[in-house]
């Protein structure tokens, strides 16, 4: 534990140092996994795929806001979508315009949530995202959720039925555009995954708010377990096509992450919780104060540990060194020649 | 000799300022009421325009049948649900418009009240120190 808290320190001060470099890396990368993500899905204009053009882009997208990712990926999967079919196409871009105008507008920092959304979808644990927005930010993230879910299962389900937008002959315009439609509007997997996440979100919070030892670590053990087997028993009763295995191991993946994101802005030491009462003319107040744990960065600190002449203690003084850890426990190291002990006993 | 206090007052100011202060200034720079209304003009146009694309889908899901229909159907009637529709799509969103605007306003408000509060504690812990 001590070493993770270390690690976690040390990695605090990195980021510190280093903030200037390494916000626009970590947009450079979320636009390329992004995009190589959307390629690897949908994929239907060839130039869209090409390394050169992905690089360009997410290079453009590092130096810029981070909602600029969003914008070009959904540009990317719009372009991708008029590549398959002009009526995709139409239906994407409504579908978009509708989550902007009504939505996003409100609420501009949770833009990146429609975003990662589908992006977890895609690496098989979008658990991870109704628990950590329930850890993270408030209710309100529903929405963000749900409108992620939305464009997951939208791109899904163009790329389900490929074959049937891709032909030219066997359906009309006006066909493939109810087609489309009725894949978003009928689509009982979606709902199904938009009130579970909903749902399994407002547990987390409201689970994460109680002033109870471990609320997080219980909010995130339900959040998973509920969301786990509300989607098996949909799976049973629904027949909706999710995968029994994927949803295992994804919950298994995801408990672990939302333990991470736990570790790494709530670390708490429930073992020196102080219970505290006072009052003042008004009010009697009851309050339960529970420690973070912090670890100081490792320092180097010089001990004198016994009288001795001048000329001696600076050569004792180098030779005794104390490394003292975060924790309180202190390891001295006293390295001390044998000519000097000597020269000590002289002068006495 | 460096102040500690001070230091964190001016590191959390500077936070501050980097994330929200312009965008709060700006909201202050309104009074409430103004504020609201422009907010809520803002919504009636982008309702208007999402309206008319939920209308256009529509239409278009059973284009055929809608040319065909649209010459037998009473357009009146037809134009009275379409507005009716409208309307309670607009009237949830514009609560909706009420609520976050005005709690919006509220925390710029109060945010930009805690920063000059801050300001004036630095300004004055200065003063003290010549």
């Amino acid at each position: 534990m001590t070493g993770l808290l270390e690690l976690r320190e040390y990695l605090k001060q990195i980021y510190a140092k280093y903030e200037v470099y390494l916000k626009p890396c970590v947009k450079f990368l979320t636009a390329l996994v992004t995009l190589i993500a959307i390629n690897t899905s949908m994929g239907y204009m060839s130039v869209l795929k090409h390394p050169a053009v992905i690089l360009v882009i997410a290079l453009m997208c590092s130096f810029m806001p981070k909602n600029f990712v969003v914008l070009v990926s959904a540009l990317w999967i719009m372009v991708h979508s008029f590549s398959l079919a002009a009526e995709c196409a139409a239906v994407v871009a409504a579908v978009f315009a509708i989550i902007f105008l009504l939505y996003l507008r409100f609420s501009p920092k949770d833009t990146i949530v429609v975003l990662l959304t589908p992006l977890l979808f895609a690496f098989k644990i979008p658990y991870v995202m109704p628990v950590a927005m329930g850890l993270l930010g408030g209710p309100m993230a529903v929405a963000s959720v749900s409108c992620g879910v939305i464009v997951y299962y939208v791109i899904k389900f163009m790329t389900d039925n490929s074959a049937v937008f891709s032909a030219t002959d066997a359906e009309t315009g006006s066909q493939k555009f109810r087609l489309m439609l009725d894949g978003i509007l009928d689509n009982k997997a979606m709902m199904v995954t938009i009130v579970i996440f909903a749902l399994v979100l407002i547990i987390v919070y409201v689970i994460r708010r109680l002033a109870v030892d471990y609320a997080w670590t219980i909010a995130i053990v339900s959040g998973i377990a509920v969301c786990a087997i509300s989607l098996l028993v949909c799976e049973f009763v629904m027949e909706l096509q999710f995968s029994v295995i994927a949803i295992a191991l994804g919950s298994v993946v995801s408990f672990f992450i939302c333990l991470a994101i736990q570790f790494l802005e709530f670390n708490v030491d429930y073992t020196r919780t102080e219970i505290v009462q006072f009052e003042d003319d008004e009010y009697y107040y009851y309050v339960k104060a529970v420690p973070k744990n912090v670890l100081a960065a490792p320092e180097k600190k010089v001990k004198r540990i016994n009288k001795q002449h001048k000329k001696m203690a600076t050569k004792q003084e180098k030779a005794v060194s104390t490394i003292k850890t975060s924790h309180g426990v202190s390891r001295t190291t006293v390295k001390t020649d044998v000519k000097s002990k000597n020269r000590v006993k002289q002068d006495k | 000799m460096v102040n500690e206090e001070r230091i964190k007052l001016m590191t959390r100011m500077a936070a501050y300022e980097k994330e929200e202060h312009k965008k709060n200034k700006t909201i202050v720079s309104f009074f409430k009421s103004d504020y609201i209304s422009m907010q809520t003009l803002k919504s009636i146009v982008y309702t208007t325009i999402a309206f008319a694309i939920m209308f256009g889908l529509y239409v278009l899901y059973d284009f055929e049948i809608f040319m065909k229909e649209i010459y037998q159907m009473d357009i009146f009637e037809f134009a009275k649900s379409v507005i009716i529709v409208y309307g309670i799509f607009m009237g949830i969103i514009l609560v909706i418009t009420y609520i976050v605007s005005l709690y919006q306003y509220n925390r710029a408000l109060q945010s930009t009240k805690l920063y000059y509060a801050n300001l004036k504690k630095l300004s004055q812990d200065y003063g003290e120190e010549e």
